[in-house]
């Protein structure tokens, strides 16, 4: 290979030489027409570009496909349209300062990005967190999971045509928009979780309202299983589609439902409690298969569906445990002069995407010495490469949809 | 597992050379030579106490020279009343300049969390590429050279994944200088507003 530092860099995408295909000899399932009809078919290779302006790619995504027919040959996709410099902006500003800057990456679910960070400015600089806060926080966390998986479940309905269904899951998000804007006054990007504890305690009335809501969601989401989850269309579009082994997954990165999606029960407020997850009684949700086979984007959307519901359970427990006082900020941090010890620490968190992780080192001041991220949706969608070829044009939507990108977070 | 149980259990396999603990204040990790890098993480992932089958990711950070502050006598009086300049020792080397990749890796069956450190020259920053071993580790690649310029030596297709192909330097270096002008876009930040 020619050494990289010297040598130009090649071209981002090869233009498509046009060439005859080989005789193709892939067969679609269920098509009862026998190889040969399709052998003496002769396409040319074509390579389309989805995206970077494109209604199913979630954002600034671009995936050069080649196809021969309507089959997908190959697959690329391009990323760093969103780059926002986000690791230098970590480097540069102090650690209270970035906490804001946690929410623009992940900003379906910006309180658990704000969480993983703060938790981990808290591993390095050794700050003890009151029990209010956290209970605080997991109520902030898990209605801010609720509300992402609603979006990536209408959004996902939406991509294959479904249009209603997505109403329906933006009423709700909607009511979860509205009890977040009433603890922190914001409805997209919070910073409400800080280095220490939560910004403020949640207000009057908020516990009784957040059951209310509950109560109603819980109803309400079998009404959505109705209009999407069991209908005959959206179950033929995505059964036995984009499947990804468990081997795969792990392979890739996988995390959060999309490996959860593929039958491994993995989940790390599980497998490494943070906050107070060890208190919790709660299930964790894995594909099994019930559409068609295991792994496929059925599984990973009906996971995210099965989350919701134990998402509900979390917050009507941590409700139930949270102590009426106490302290919500730690007392040792000083947030006008805040330098964290010196060290270096990893910390992973359940996102709705997956395991986000921050990794920081500090070398004692103000500022992170390094600050880097670990976006889920970056590994998850490398995956895309692997899984696209041999499936349909028309399933390449229902493949990008099912793993749930943000591409805010993909691009940093 | 730690990284200090994991460094017992390369020893009793007969693979702790060239493989030490890197015992900082919060995590631990395994510092392995650039030369075992690729052979240790393969025994990480294959092996059965270990099975570190997920990686998390892989990054680098460039570290500058860290000294300690310089030590000045002040200046005196010798006996005949003379000035006697003072002197300055230079301060101790605590942190050698370098690059430093580590790997992360987690463990789905065994619930552990294990990370492997390497350190590279400033010059050379080059080390073997893992993509063959997981394909996960084909983008983590690609960002680390985008960002930091270290090379991973084999893999199938090193090229920018986040900056433009065009782009000069690598932004997370820290001798780092911002362009002031990318392919005729004035990027300055006082820069005025293009007339139309």
């Amino acid at each position: 290979m020619a050494d990289p530092m010297t040598a130009p860099a090649k071209p981002q995408i090869e233009p498509a030489k046009p060439q005859t295909a080989p005789a193709r000899t892939l067969v679609l399932p269920g098509d009862p027409r026998p190889p040969d009809v399709h052998v003496d078919v002769r396409t040319q290779e074509l390579q389309i570009n989805m995206g970077p302006q494109h209604p199913s790619t979630h954002g600034v995504l671009r995936v050069a496909i080649w196809v021969d027919g309507e089959i997908v040959t190959r697959a690329e996709p391009d990323i760093g349209y969103l780059h926002r410099c986000a690791e230098k902006i970590g480097e540069s500003v102090s650690c209270i300062q970035y906490v804001p800057y946690t929410d623009r990456y992940d900003y379906l679910a910006a309180m658990n990005n704000n969480l993983g960070y703060c938790l981990a400015v808290e591993k390095v600089a050794e700050i003890d967190v009151p029990e209010k806060a956290q209970y605080v926080r997991t109520v902030a966390v898990e209605l801010n999971r609720i509300g992402s998986h609603l979006m990536a479940v209408g959004t996902y309905g939406l991509d294959l045509g479904a249009f209603t269904p997505f109403f329906y899951a933006f009423r709700e998000r909607e009511e979860i928009l509205r009890l977040l804007e009433w603890i922190c006054g914001a409805r997209l990007t919070y910073n409400f979780i800080r280095i220490g504890g939560v910004m403020r305690d949640l207000p009057e009335g908020f516990a009784a309202d957040t059951r209310k809501f509950l109560d109603l969601f819980e109803t309400r989401l079998d009404e959505f299983n109705d209009l999407l989850t069991h209908n005959h269309i959206f179950v033929n579009r995505t059964a036995n589609v984009g499947v990804i082994s468990p081997d795969m997954a792990i392979a890739y990165g996988l995390t959060g439902p999309n490996l959860r999606g593929s039958g491994l029960r993995y989940d790390l407020r599980r497998e490494q409690p943070y906050l107070l997850y060890d208190r919790f009684q709660f299930d964790i949700p894995v594909g099994t298969g019930i559409k068609g086979t295991v792994g496929d984007c059925w599984d990973r959307y009906w996971v995210r569906m099965l989350e919701m519901k134990e998402s509900v359970r979390i917050v009507r427990q941590a409700l139930d445990q949270m102590p009426a006082t106490g302290e919500i900020m730690a007392k040792n941090v000083r947030h006008l002069a805040f330098k964290s010890k010196p060290g270096e620490g990893y910390l992973g968190i359940e996102n709705p995407r997956g395991e986000l992780g921050y990794y920081l080192i500090s070398d004692g001041g103000a500022n992170s010495y390094r600050s880097r991220i670990r976006a889920p949706s970056f590994c998850n969608l490398s995956i895309l490469e692997a899984i696209l070829p041999g499936t349909m044009l028309a399933d390449a939507v229902a493949i990008i949809g099912s793993i749930d990108i943000v591409l805010g977070e993909v691009d940093r | 597992m730690t990284a200090a149980e994991a460094l017992e259990q390369l020893k009793k396999a007969g693979l702790g050379d060239g493989v030490e603990l890197f015992a900082g204040p919060k995590d631990a990790a395994l510092l392995v030579t650039r030369e075992r890098v690729k052979q240790l993480l393969r025994h990480l992932r294959d092996s059965r106490p270990f099975s570190c089958d997920l990686l998390l990711m892989i990054t680098g950070t460039h570290m500058t020279e860290k000294r300690a502050p310089d030590k000045t006598t002040p200046d005196g009086v010798d006996v005949n009343g003379g000035v006697v300049k003072g002197t300055t020792v230079k301060g101790a080397l605590l942190r050698e300049a370098g690059f430093e990749v580590i790997w992360h890796l987690r463990s789905v069956a065994k619930h552990h969390l294990l990370a492997v450190k390497c350190r590279l020259p400033l010059a050379d920053p080059r080390v073997d590429s893992v993509a063959d071993l997981w394909p996960a580790a084909d983008w983590h690649e690609r960002e680390t050279w985008d960002l930091l310029g270290i090379t991973f030596t084999g893999h199938p297709n090193l090229r920018r994944i986040l900056l433009p192909e065009s782009w000069v330097g690598h932004p997370l270096r820290k001798d780092y200088v911002a362009p002031k002008e990318f392919e005729g876009i004035n990027l300055e930040v006082d820069a005025p507003w293009p007339t139309p």
